[in-house]
């Protein structure tokens, strides 16, 4: 039997030894012992049993224990996070064991699909971090992913407390419907944003075929496994962990003061012909203060925005078990604040509007030893988190911050007033005065497993499991919504008495919104494996499965969504390795999905793979010292997709429109809705199929340094595409779903590792990269005229515009240059390249430019230190091969209401091109009163290098010596503080490169400062 | 371990994988779907079926943002608030095939063959309708034939003829090399011949089947009839008939000339023919005053009133309610054009207001003198850039003064109210569709509840002063024909309360149509064409044309340019405008001009009477061979790469 699993489940044996209690009589006598770690400290609740006996003991508080032996036994001693060890009982009377801190035991099994492997023979390519490794002060387990595994591609797009993040892996590979991975948490789909960090006992991503072929339909784009924390047979331990963080953004941009707007807007009359329009009185009243009613002058960033935000997390949980049980639970609460500064009003403080995320968790995973043989495993989380906002969306208020202009309006006039300047919009209202809407998500997971041993009944290492889950996820929305009477100025009276004129309609009453959503999904599995070795040379494994998966939308919008969600597969592995030198792995998918006709819902998904463990032949012998391991592996597989764009269902079916356009008749206007034919259904419909391909070497130098590498290519046919070359002159008016597209990814990602004990000093150091790159063979899109604009060949999402020569210089530039086929030019507008030398320059000279905003290359490197009881570790994440078309208000200018919403960046507002300023190299080109299409067409004067390196994460921790902890009770006590985004170094300075936003205006991400304590007895 | 466990796990296990085999899982009794056959057994569903039918009908009303921006390309109007309204593009004639969909209004190629698509499915499908009777649905099948007529149109005024598919469905899988247009003669021919079978078997009237009160609007004999003689008229015009030389010789792939190389004399006839057909029915007439006043100058504004503002009134044929593109819907249907053409005076009397919808000078210059019935500008002196608005040649008879002005001058309709005011001598004396249509700066805003002066010029005490950008009146005239009398403005329900129905055809088209094919007939017939030229004249009050212009006797060059002038005022930013310079191929030589408006930049009220060229930004008007029709989309033609594409894109 396998080594690995001997071990995980040497506990289950010996409890169950100790439990059945028969006992050998003869020629005992009792020797007692004592367990310590390695601070000769004493370990309570340790396990010590004889080898192939049932006599077994557990320590007391104090480590010792007693214990019947004979001379010749071997005693085995384990406990949680140490080394088993054995030793052999001579004639003494006392035992002083010392314990070896454990590499982790996920160091050497590893978490594959539906099951563990030990870690040599996985040939499939899977990246594992450990559990520790993915504590970050993020609320959001998604958002501490970024760089730490090679493979994955992960991208905070917003700032919004609660948000996750933008998750691939090995990058996109499909321009279909489903690009994202498969998220198991516990075997069950579920969001890993719901997963507490604390929880967490493995995390693996499996990459290539072989790796997720079991999982077959839902496999393609790659799987991240997840398992919670178990109980293992122990006095209970606990575990406590306090965090405070204070929050501010990474980078908010740094808009025009007023006295550079004011002359800004000034250049913008004189430059249309016209004298300023605020004159040197007025402009001197702005800047003044004198009178903020009727002359505002306002740092909206300021006003709107608090310096700090704060965090907390506290969580605590308990492992440990008696005979026969075993046990996990754990509780945890996260709280993040936004950084809008609400300020309470006096009118309207009665609701509280501040922004807010509020996160619990709770998990209990409990282990029962039916009989020896049957274990019976319960696991149950609930996550209840919830969400409150001003009225407005946090992405909107931040973007009229952006927009309004400093002299637009007061945030509020000097009477209390409400006001929103006339034309624009008042960001401070649409914070303080808009009701307040609160988010409610109630999470139930729960998972039932019995698993049977057959190996003392049918035959050795074969194995049965039944598994039931039931999740339940229930959310509401509800909005008690506010819009009062505002009010904006023309001027004071003859008595000095502001004139107000009423913006809007308003009520002081709240009025009521609110929405709802809820799934259940429900999970059933059975399985049998078997796992043995013959001769202590041939290593056979096997596994069968099957599975369904149901999901129930109860809230759904149509008729359509009310049916279950189903999934059936029918799953099989078989391994087979010789004396752990060369491996063998045949696994298939055989799955089934309700979107396609009868007789084309089964697809078969099998893969092979093939592994090299060199370093294992004898002849490595004499080098093995220096390189530890070296193998090579090889996979080559088959998987498929069934989700369908356009949250389309049921592809073989035919739809009617009931909703579509009708028309007013009548002798006084009624309004009649339309029906039309719908969606034009395909009974050839099939599965979309990914042949994915896998080459890798591990190899380990000198103990201490390891590094892998594997070459993939993932090759998509079949995706499901609207058909897009049908002549418009047939007049469809929906255009069928069809199995057309094609599209390609290949890649390597590597990773690097070293571990050293200098003494005291404990050295590591990690890196991994990442490089993919896509490539869009076939979208059913007709040749374009100009053929390079055809979007196969590409990467999907391909960047394309114009080629930007600089700004013209003069209207004899002009005249010289070809036409330019986007309205009006004049000198200081962007002069463009006429790629087809047709002598126009239009949208037919747009060629592919950069890159995509989904980055080509994710990397990551941090190194950590430990000497005593200090602890210090820093972490690196970077991107490249990125590219963005920014663009926007603040940048363009505003086209209509700049004097309420014309608000630029500084940097514009500086380095722009201006009469005074006619540098045809100005990174702004002229701006004007009206929109200039000329300068807005995406180009390369607008693409910026998104690239970052980022200083992720640091850490600082400080252990106090146990001598003194242990005296108090604790065994472990630990300070530590702890920073995110503490540094971004990216050529793009404008806001922060990650934020998925060509205008910048969503909420910053935040750069986090956190001061914990850990606390273990 | 006990052997009644083990066997209870076996079972369990065994049950589960029984089902694996079991394709019947995944079997959904969907029942959502109900399916054509369902649709179109019962009543209600045909009925709403035909409502989609009607969805594809343009928006013609809408002029900025929608089918109606034709007004824009023309002559007749000049937008000031365009930063987001394409227009621009149209008017310097900056397009082209590349002009992504997402920068114009025409792109309608598509959009009209899905609605051809639908009515051919809707006349496949209607018999199945078991719940009406067999008279209501052969009314509604000839409706959906009239539609997919008239949607073939609709792709011919943008784009000149297109691939007809006939009476059958479409083909899904014609081979995009084999896609391309036929000839002028084959479009015309088919619509024609459509239309013919529409108006042998629509009513009169919609309630002769169902109710009126909920059916009002679908289309009768009449809509057939107007559309059949407005396609008769363009097959007759230069533009369709071997007029345009540079179009001659142009040959599809299957062969064909696309458009004829010589004139056919005998459309004249077929087009006064059908139009004579529609006179001879006796069903409309032209709206009239609905009390006399006794003064004949009101009497002619009221009734031109009544034709936007009374709903199916005696002169419409056909027409609907008006709609709005989606950019405007806050507004409301109606209250998207009148918010865009209202001037947004200082005080907010007007929510809304922006003021960007006006008429061209040369549209101010073109309405008649009341007195003499003589229309005052005979053209322009031309410069680099086309027509000079600063030079007019003024008709010395018409009593038209250019220059100078009047003090204590009273508004002569629509505000009884006002105040006498000093004015400019061109706003005096015009005729009541003049007044009706247009408020010159200067003149009342006609809303006796706010009483108020509309002055457009930079000085501080203008009411709807100047600006560079936004909402602004910058022509100098405020376009005031969309705006009923009196009607509030200060709240949302004022616009969205308003419920108009936008003309399609009505009786004024067929009698200047009949007049227009009259006189260029070979069988000339000019006592026909004065009669119904007159009777659009003698509506407003305005003198008949022979008396105005006795010279016109024998003068078929100059009926014809009289009726050119009466048809662009009659029908001011109606969506005629464009489609009638384009088929007489004048809107070469009418469209090209500076952009002329009246100095608002000026300091006070007497200098702004200036005309300038130099306060738009924006380019000149062009417009070239060309752009007598519009291109069909690259991402169209990249779909059927044999296709024909208009002359010079």
């Amino acid at each position: 039997m396998c080594n690995s699993f001997k071990k995980l489940w040497a506990a289950t044996i010996a409890a169950l030894a100790i439990s059945v209690g028969i006992s050998n009589a003869q020629a005992l006598r009792t020797i007692t012992g004592v367990v310590v770690d390695e601070t000769n400290l004493g370990i309570p609740g340790a396990y010590v049993v004889v080898k192939n006996e049932t006599r077994g003991s557990i320590t007391d508080v104090e480590g010792k224990f007693s214990l019947d032996v004979k001379t010749g036994d071997v005693l085995q001693i384990t406990f949680l996070g140490y080394q088993d060890q054995e030793v052999k009982v001579g004639d003494q009377k006392t035992l002083t064991i010392k314990m070896v801190p454990s590499e982790d035991l996920l160091d050497e099994v590893t978490f594959v699909a539906y099951g563990a492997q030990r870690k040599a023979s996985v040939i499939g390519s899977i990246s594992t971090i450990k559990a520790d490794a993915l504590a970050s002060p993020a609320g959001q387990l998604s958002s501490g992913l970024a760089g730490k595994l090679a493979g994955i591609v992960s991208l905070q797009r917003t700032g919004e407390p609660g948000a996750g993040s933008d998750f691939w892996i090995r990058g996109v590979n499909t321009f279909g419907a489903n690009a994202k991975p498969l998220i198991l948490v516990d075997g069950v789909e579920r969001s890993m944003d719901l997963v507490d960090t604390e929880d967490i006992a493995s995390f693996s991503i499996l990459k290539d075929a072989t790796a997720t072929a079991l999982y077959g339909v839902r496999g393609a784009n790659g799987i991240v496994l997840i398992t919670t924390k178990r109980g293992q047979e122990s006095k209970p331990q606990v575990n406590f962990k306090a965090e405070y963080g204070l929050t501010q953004p990474v980078k908010l941009p740094k808009l025009a003061n007023t006295s550079q707007w004011i002359d800004y807007y000034n250049e913008l009359y004189v430059d249309a012909g016209s004298a300023p329009v605020i004159d040197d009185y007025q402009r001197e009243m702005y800047l003044s203060g004198a009178d903020p009613d009727l002359y505002p002058s306002v740092d909206w960033v300021d006003t709107i925005f608090k310096n700090l935000a704060n965090t907390e997390k506290i969580n605590v949980n308990v492992t440990g078990g008696t005979k026969g049980v075993r046990y996990y639970v754990g509780a945890s609460y996260y709280m993040e604040d936004g950084i809008f500064n609400v300020v309470k009003d006096k009118d309207y403080s009665k609701y509280d509007n501040q922004i807010r995320f509020d996160k619990f968790n709770f998990r209990s995973n409990v282990d029962i030893d039916i009989t020896k043989s049957t274990t019976l495993a319960l696991s149950l989380s609930t996550q209840y988190y919830t969400k409150t906002t001003p009225g407005y969306d946090l992405g909107e208020i931040y973007a009229y911050t952006m927009y309004s202009t400093p002299i637009a309006s007061p945030p509020v006039f000097s009477d209390g007033t409400l006001s929103n300047s006339d034309g624009g919009w008042n960001p401070y209202r649409m914070l303080n005065s808009s009701g307040y809407k609160r988010a409610t998500n109630i999470v139930a997971q729960s998972l039932i497993s019995l698993t049977q041993d057959f190996s003392d009944i049918i035959t050795k290492g074969l194995k049965a499991n039944v598994k039931y889950s039931w999740d339940a996820d229930n959310g509401n929305v509800l909005g008690r919504l506010l819009s009062p009477t505002l009010y904006y100025t023309i001027g004071r009276d003859d008595d000095g008495k502001l004139i107000y004129k009423p913006w809007n309609e308003g009520t002081n009453y709240m009025y009521l919104s609110k929405s709802n959503s809820s799934y259940t999904t429900t999970n059933l599995e059975a399985s049998l494996t078997y796992e043995r070795e013959f001769n202590y040379a041939h290593n056979v494994s096997g596994l069968l499965l099957f599975s369904t998966r149901n999901r129930y939308n109860n809230v759904p919008a149509n008729f359509e969504q009310s049916f279950a969600y189903k999934n059936m597969g029918l799953a099989g592995r078989a391994t087979y390795s010789y004396k752990d030198r060369y491996f063998g792995e045949f696994n298939f998918g055989y799955n089934g999905s309700e979107n396609f006709a009868p007789g084309k819902r089964f697809g078969f998904f099998p893969s092979i793979a093939v592994g090299y463990m060199i370093s294992n032949e004898p002849f490595w012998e004499p080098i093995k010292e220096t390189v530890n391991l070296l193998k090579f592996k090889v996979s080559y597989g088959k998987i498929g997709n069934d989700q369908i764009g356009g949250s389309r269902r049921f592809a073989y079916n035919s739809t009617i429109n009931t909703n579509a356009p009708g028309f007013t008749f009548g002798t006084t206007p009624q309004g009649m809705g339309g029906i039309t034919t719908g969606e034009v259904g395909n009974s050839l419909v099939q599965w979309e199929e990914a042949l994915k391909f896998n080459a890798g070497i591990e190899l380990t130098l000198l103990s201490d340094l390891s590094f892998q590498i594997d070459y993939f290519s993932d090759h998509r046919s079949g995706i499901f595409i609207e058909r897009q070359s049908t002549p418009p002159i047939v007049g469809l008016n929906k255009q069928q779903w069809v199995n057309l597209g094609e599209m390609e990814n290949k890649g390597v990602d590597m990773s690097l590792q070293y571990e050293h004990h200098f003494g005291d000093l404990y050295v590591s150091a990690r890196g991994n990269y990442t490089f993919n790159r896509n490539k869009k063979l076939y979208d059913d899109l007709p040749d374009q005229i100009w053929s390079y604009q055809n979007l196969t060949g590409f990467a999907y999402n391909q960047q394309f515009g114009l080629i930007a020569e600089g700004l013209f210089k003069d209207q004899e530039d002009i005249d010289n240059w070809p036409k330019q086929d986007f309205g009006n030019v004049r000198p200081g507008d962007i002069k463009y390249r006429d790629v087809n030398g047709d002598g126009i320059v239009n949208t037919f000279d747009k060629v592919a430019i950069g890159y995509t905003t989904i980055p080509e290359i994710n990397y990551g490197f941090g190194v950590s230190l430990g000497y005593k009881g200090i602890d210090f570790s820093v972490f690196f994440q970077g991107v490249s091969h990125v590219t963005r078309i920014i663009g926007g208000q603040n940048l363009f200018g505003a086209s209509s209401q700049i004097h309420k919403l014309g608000q630029i960046y500084e940097d514009v507002a500086l380095n722009r091109w201006t009469l005074e300023n006619q540098n045809p190299n100005a990174p702004y080109p002229r701006l004007s009163l009206n929109k200039v299409d000329n300068n807005q067409q995406p180009s390369t004067y607008w693409q910026r290098d998104m690239s970052f390196i980022r200083l992720k994460n640091m850490e600082i921790g400080y252990t106090i010596p146990k001598k003194l902890t242990s005296k108090i009770g604790l065994s472990t006590v630990r300070f530590y503080a702890q920073g995110m985004n503490l540094l971004t170094f990216s050529k793009f300075k404008l806001w922060d490169p990650e934020l998925d936003s060509s205008y910048g205006n969503v909420y910053p991400t935040m750069r986090t400062y956190t001061f914990g304590v850990n606390l273990n007895f | 371990m006990n052997m009644k466990h083990l066997n209870k796990i076996i079972l369990a296990i065994a049950a589960v994988f029984a089902l694996s085999s079991c394709d019947g899982y995944f079997d959904v009794d969907l029942k959502d779907q109900a399916t054509l056959e369902e649709i179109f057994s019962q009543s209600t569903s045909t009925h709403k079926y035909l409502a989609h039918c009607y969805s594809f009908i343009p928006v013609d009303e809408e002029i900025v943002g929608s089918d109606g921006w034709t007004v824009g390309r023309s002559d007749e109007s000049r937008y000031s608030w365009y930063q987001w309204v394409y227009y621009e593009l149209y008017r310097t004639g900056s397009y082209s095939s590349a002009t992504p969909s997402s920068a114009t209004y025409y792109n309608y190629f598509s959009k009209f063959y899905t609605g051809i698509n639908q009515c051919t499915i809707f006349i496949q499908n209607v018999d199945r309708d078991k719940q009406d009777s067999e008279a209501v649905r052969k009314n509604m099948s000839y409706e959906a034939r009239f539609l997919r007529a008239f949607y073939y149109y609709c792709l011919f005024r943008q784009y000149g003829p297109v691939y007809i598919w006939g009476d059958g469905p479409a083909n899904e899988s014609i081979t995009p090399a084999d896609c391309d247009r036929h000839t002028v003669k084959q479009n015309i021919d088919f619509m024609v011949t459509e239309l013919d079978k529409c108006i042998d078997n629509l009513p009169m009237e919609i309630g002769e089947f169902e109710s009126d009160a909920n059916y009002r609007g679908r289309v009768t004999k009449g809509a057939a009839m107007a559309l059949k003689a407005r396609i008769l008229l363009w097959a007759a015009s230069p533009l369709y008939n071997g007029g345009a030389s540079w179009l001659k010789g142009i040959k599809n792939i299957y062969g064909d000339e696309i458009f004829p190389s010589t004139e056919d004399p005998n459309r004249w006839e077929e087009a006064a023919k059908a139009s004579k057909d529609i006179i001879e029915l006796n069903k409309w007439t032209l709206c009239k005053a609905k009390s006399a006043s006794g003064v004949a100058f009101t009497d002619g504004f009221n009734a031109y009133q009544r034709i936007l503002f009374d709903a199916w009134n005696e002169e419409t044929i056909w027409g609907w309610w008006k709609r709005t593109s989606s950019a405007y819907s806050y507004m409301g249907g109606a209250g998207a054009l009148l918010g865009c053409s209202c001037p947004n005076f200082t005080d907010k009397s007007i929510t809304w207001g922006f003021g960007g919808i006006a008429p061209s000078l040369k549209l101010v210059d073109t309405y008649a003198m009341y007195d003499s019935g003589r229309f005052p500008v005979t053209g322009y002196e031309k410069n680099n850039d086309g027509n000079d608005y600063s030079r007019p040649i003024v008709d010395a008879k018409s009593g038209y003064k250019a220059e100078g002005w009047t003090e204590g001058y009273k508004q002569p309709v629509n505000a009884p109210w006002a105040p006498a005011f000093k004015a400019h001598n061109s706003t005096i004396g015009r005729e009541p569709r003049f007044y009706a249509s247009i408020l010159p700066n200067g003149f009342y805003w006609p809303d006796k509840n706010s009483p108020k002066r509309f002055t457009c010029y930079s000085g501080k005490e203008a009411t709807a002063p100047w600006a560079a950008s936004g909402s602004a009146v910058r022509v100098g005239y405020a376009w005031v024909r969309f705006y009923p009398i009196n009607h509030p403005l200060k709240a949302q329900t004022d616009y969205t309360g308003l419920k108009h129905v936008y003309p399609a055809f009505r009786m004024a088209e067929v009698y200047l149509n009949y007049a227009e094919a009259c006189n260029e007939k070979p069988n000339r017939d000019e006592a026909e064409a004065l009669k119904y030229l007159n009777l659009v004249r003698e509506r407003v009050g305005l003198k008949k044309i022979e008396e105005a212009y006795p010279e016109v006797i024998g003068n078929k060059a100059l009926l014809r340019t009289l009726i050119k002038k009466e048809k662009m005022v009659e029908f001011a930013m109606e969506n005629m405008r464009h489609y009638d310079a384009c088929r007489w191929l004048d809107a070469e030589k009418e469209y090209p001009c500076d952009n002329w408006t009246l100095k608002c930049t000026s300091e006070n009220y007497e200098d702004s009477y200036q005309r300038v060229f130099d306060e738009f930004i924006g380019g000149p008007a062009k417009f070239e061979k060309r752009d007598y029709f519009f291109p069909v989309y690259s991402g169209d033609l990249a779909k059927m790469p044999n296709w024909t594409q208009n002359y010079g894109f």
